[in-house]
């Protein structure tokens, strides 16, 4: 798995997580990785995944001082980027490129709109955690995931209803 | 119109404003203002700027203060009301320094609350682009 750096703006994907061992079971990931880096790459199912990468590490530049929102932001850290870069490579086919922000406390923020009342955003924590809010009409939901490498089901569940619905 | 608010206590009618000099807080997709603006950091307040006895000049003349201090370009402001503020059991406390500064404080420390309460702040507010010349 190649992931970019801050210093080094690489633009790649992360591999898709194996639960197999051996050589078979490295073999399909690796394929499968190279799948989805072929079809992002066609820009044909207009996923936008190369510029949400390359917003992703525009972002983290600009943020990586402190105070760089002038209220006394955190610098966004390297681990925070990672965790950010692995997110967005995880995001399954088809789902719709997201904004790229970031938050004062030094969050990395993905954000899925519609309209004001239809948004998700989502924060990777340094420590890897997915905290998410989202309005859904009148409705609103909020929480904590994990990020183990796969994106949470509750997660694609929010980014559906928020797009899709 | 002057006079020193610093101590009066903010009405629900105020306007208060977020001032924006990172680009990636607006939509450019229809130049709203996202949640993440409206995170309180250094936890637990969020600064503020009451419009209140200035005119526009003078708010963003503020804005540029806060810009020169870190240098960064001023792209905007996030306006929003008082009482979008105090009607999510958020307060808003006026502090004498900088001249009409506020911190909207009683944020709960859990991330997920803080940034339901920061979407709905971004779908009350209304963002405005710095005008040129200013």
């Amino acid at each position: 798995m190649t992931l970019a750096t801050l210093e080094s703006p690489q633009l790649s994907y992360s591999a898709v997580p194996t639960r197999g061992a051996g050589p078979e079971a490295y073999f399909i990931a690796k394929q499968s990785e190279e799948g989805r880096r072929r079809l992002r790459e066609t820009h044909s199912l207009g996923l936008g995944a190369d510029r949400a990468f390359e917003e992703l590490f525009v972002v983290a530049r600009e943020c990586r001082s402190q105070n760089w929102d002038g209220y006394g932001a955190s610098p966004i850290a390297s681990q925070t980027f990672n965790h950010a870069c692995r997110f967005l490579g995880a995001l399954p086919l088809g789902i719709p490129a997201p904004s790229i922000g970031a938050e004062p406390d030094g969050h990395l923020t993905f954000e899925w709109h519609r309209s004001l009342r239809w948004t998700l955003s989502i924060s990777v924590s340094p420590e890897g955690d997915l905290h998410y809010a989202a309005l859904l009409g009148s409705s609103k939901v909020y929480g904590t995931e994990p990020f183990f490498g796969e994106t949470p089901s509750r997660i694609l569940e929010l980014i559906r209803q928020v797009i899709f619905l | 119109m002057n006079g020193d608010v610093s101590l009066t206590p903010v009405t629900d009618d105020e306007a208060l404003a977020r001032f924006v000099l990172f680009r990636g807080w607006i939509r450019s997709s229809n130049s709203t203002v996202k949640p993440d603006a409206f995170i309180p950091y250094p936890y637990p307040d969020l600064s503020v700027t009451r419009h209140i006895g200035l005119s526009e000049q003078e708010i963003w003349q503020l804005g540029q203060a806060v810009a020169d201090s870190r240098p960064a370009t001023l792209h905007g402001r996030a306006d929003i009301q008082a009482l979008q503020v105090t009607g999510r059991s958020l307060r808003i406390v006026p502090t004498s320094e900088p001249k009409n500064h506020a911190n909207i404080t009683g944020w709960p420390k859990d991330k997920p609350v803080q940034k339901i309460i920061a979407l709905q702040l971004a779908a009350d507010a209304c963002y405005v682009t710095r005008p040129s010349g200013n």
